[in-house]
């Protein structure tokens, strides 16, 4: 039978049956989801839907207060009960959440702080010391150029005595040599020790301690 | 497809074999779809390599770590919305807006969420503005040693951002960018005709809920297509399997679809009553903890990537944000996907990915290597 089948030449066809099942199928699914989606919209549905729900939720309103009423006295904790702990544990965590939210703020601006101040201090080190330094020293400064300015001028007021008194002490010699030749041997000899008084003077000056204190105002010593 | 649906043979017996090939393909495509479904572990999710920066109640801000150096001193923050888990800007390996922002050269972090409980029943949004993402985005410049941060609000993530970015001023925020993130929430779709219902009533719904459950959460997002929701993501699993296509990316995706998280009960109120019901945002009325926020007063570069085919937040409402934000630099674009299709499957890594990379490095300052 199989055989005589097979040798069948005669090309056949047909309709698949599994497969135009399948196809009607699903188009009749989709065709079904769209009316179905179409009449969702529409208000009665909605309407009828909120009746269902309206009814259910009156039911559930009397069941939930008479079971809370009965929960009251029950040596039993209720879900109410239970929830209350939770809230109370959910309370404390977002109390400690906050402390730790305010710290890390707090921990964050100080950082950020001190790396402002390392980096403003790390941008100017040397100009901002010069500045200070130059701000505290200007007065001194002064002091100390002013004190060098008099210190030259001494100087120059010593050096031209110096020079003047070299010129006294020329014209001096000579004159003595002309006394030698018509001596007064007591003037010569007068003015001759004044003059190297006065050089050893300017060489030596008296030191401090050999000055005589002068006195001062104080007189509670 | 006609050419699927007709077989063609030499003879009958060709035809039955064919027949009887797929019969045999098929029961063991069925069993595999079933062995998936039931069986499968979930794949591992968010792989990228992440330091813990700083944890608060269940949030966690992680930075992430990467072998490429650091090209931006900017660092960037990505804000998750409130439904569903942040790891989907971390999916897989290959497909993750993390790793492809960190091979790149940025500084990247994220702020999760994490798993809403009982006692998070009271958060609303100024304690998200104020207490979560404020503090985050401090510690984020701090460790990026940079005075302006750049901030990627996917979603619900991008509105709250908004806020951020209207009440405080330093650090600088650069560059902000909405993946899909509504802000203004006139004509916002089907949640227009659901959330402006008349039965539909916030306080209402806290009073008795006081935490959403992910349930809920879950439920009202897939409602808004409930047939591709509901049925059509195991039927394309299916037709997955059947096609010989790797089925990774789907169990992926599903594994992300499915984890929800619960809905802090007061934020819940003040997201459909302030923003759905109210649009307070756009018309500046919006208050968190005695402050009004002004969007004009944000100056940042704003980059809005939309989905074409996004149902919950629709491309307009995105949009607005070039309207009303006080800054200069504004860009828009479009791509044609989903809402989730900006952050995950192909279109996301070939085209989403890099402009915002590009857009992120023309406006993040150079990272010098003395610094």
């Amino acid at each position: 039978m199989e055989e005589e089948l097979k040798k069948e030449a005669n090309p056949v066809t047909m309709i698949n049956p599994y497969k135009l099942w399948k196809t009607l199928y699903f188009s009749a699914e989709d065709a079904l989801t769209a009316t179905v989606r179409k009449s969702v919209t529409t208000g009665e549905f909605a309407s009828g839907l909120d009746l269902i729900l309206n009814s259910y939720l009156q039911y559930l309103k009397m069941h939930n207060d008479s079971l809370s009423r009965y929960m009251e006295d029950s040596p039993f904790s209720s879900k109410r009960d239970v929830a209350r702990v939770a809230e109370l544990v959910v309370s404390l965590e977002t109390k400690l959440d906050s402390l730790e939210g305010q710290l890390e703020e707090n921990l964050a601006e100080i950082a950020s702080t001190t790396d402002l101040i390392t980096e403003q201090l790390s941008k100017q080190p040397d100009d901002l010391i010069a500045k200070e330094l130059s701000q505290i020293l200007a007065p001194a400064m002064t002091a100390v150029n002013d004190l060098s300015k008099r210190v030259s001028d001494l100087e120059i007021i010593i050096k031209r005595i110096d020079s003047s008194l070299t010129g006294i002490g020329k014209s001096m010699s000579v004159e003595s040599k002309k006394r030698v030749e018509n001596p007064s041997p007591a003037k010569t000899q007068e003015a001759g020790q004044t003059l190297k008084e006065m050089l050893a003077k300017r060489e030596n000056p008296p030191s401090p301690k050999a000055q005589k204190p002068k006195p001062t105002g104080n007189t509670g010593e | 497809m006609k050419d699927d649906i007709l077989i063609q043979a030499d003879s009958a017996f060709h035809i039955g074999e064919n027949l009887a090939q797929t019969n045999e393909h098929w029961m063991h495509t069925t069993a595999r779809w079933m062995e998936v479904l039931a069986y499968d572990h979930k794949p591992a999710t968010g792989l990228s390599p992440k330091e813990l920066l700083w944890r608060k109640n269940k949030s966690k801000l992680y930075h992430y770590l990467g072998n490429t150096d650091r090209k931006y001193r900017t660092p960037v923050l990505l804000i998750y919305a409130l439904i569903n888990k942040s790891y989907v800007l971390d999916l897989a390996p290959g497909f993750s807006m993390v790793e492809y922002l960190v091979k790149e050269g940025f500084d990247v972090y994220l702020l999760d969420w994490g798993e809403f409980e009982w006692e998070d029943r009271e958060l609303s949004y100024a304690d998200f503005v104020y207490d979560y993402i404020a503090p985050s985005v401090k510690r984020v410049a701090r460790n990026a040693q940079s005075p302006d941060v750049s901030i990627i609000g996917y979603c619900m993530g991008g509105t709250m951002t908004t806020m951020y970015a209207a009440l405080f001023d330093k650090p600088v925020l650069k560059n902000l960018v909405y993946l899909a993130a509504p802000i203004d929430f006139t004509n916002a779709g089907v949640y227009e005709v659901w959330l402006k219902a008349q039965g539909y009533d916030p306080d209402r719904i806290c009073d008795a809920l006081e935490l959403v459950p992910k349930g809920f959460i879950d439920w009202g997002t897939r409602m808004l297509n409930p047939v591709a929701n509901y049925l059509g993501t195991y039927t394309r699993l299916w037709k997955t399997i059947e096609e010989d296509k790797p089925v990774y990316f789907w169990k992926v995706l599903n594994k992300w679809a499915t984890d929800n998280i619960n809905f802090p009960g007061a934020a819940y109120r003040d997201w459909i009553r302030d923003f759905y019901q109210g649009n307070k945002l756009v018309k500046n009325q919006v208050l968190l903890r005695g402050r009004r926020v002004q969007l004009q007063k944000i100056k940042a570069n704003l980059l809005a990537l939309v989905g074409l085919r996004d149902h919950i937040a629709l491309p307009h409402q995105t949009a607005a944000a070039l309207t009303y934000l006080g800054g200069h630099d504004k860009t828009y674009l479009e791509f044609p996907v989903g809402h989730g299709g900006l952050v995950l499957g192909e279109t996301a890594r070939d085209k989403v990915f890099p402009v915002l990379a590009s857009w992120l490095a023309e406006r993040s300052d150079p990272w010098l290597e003395e610094e």
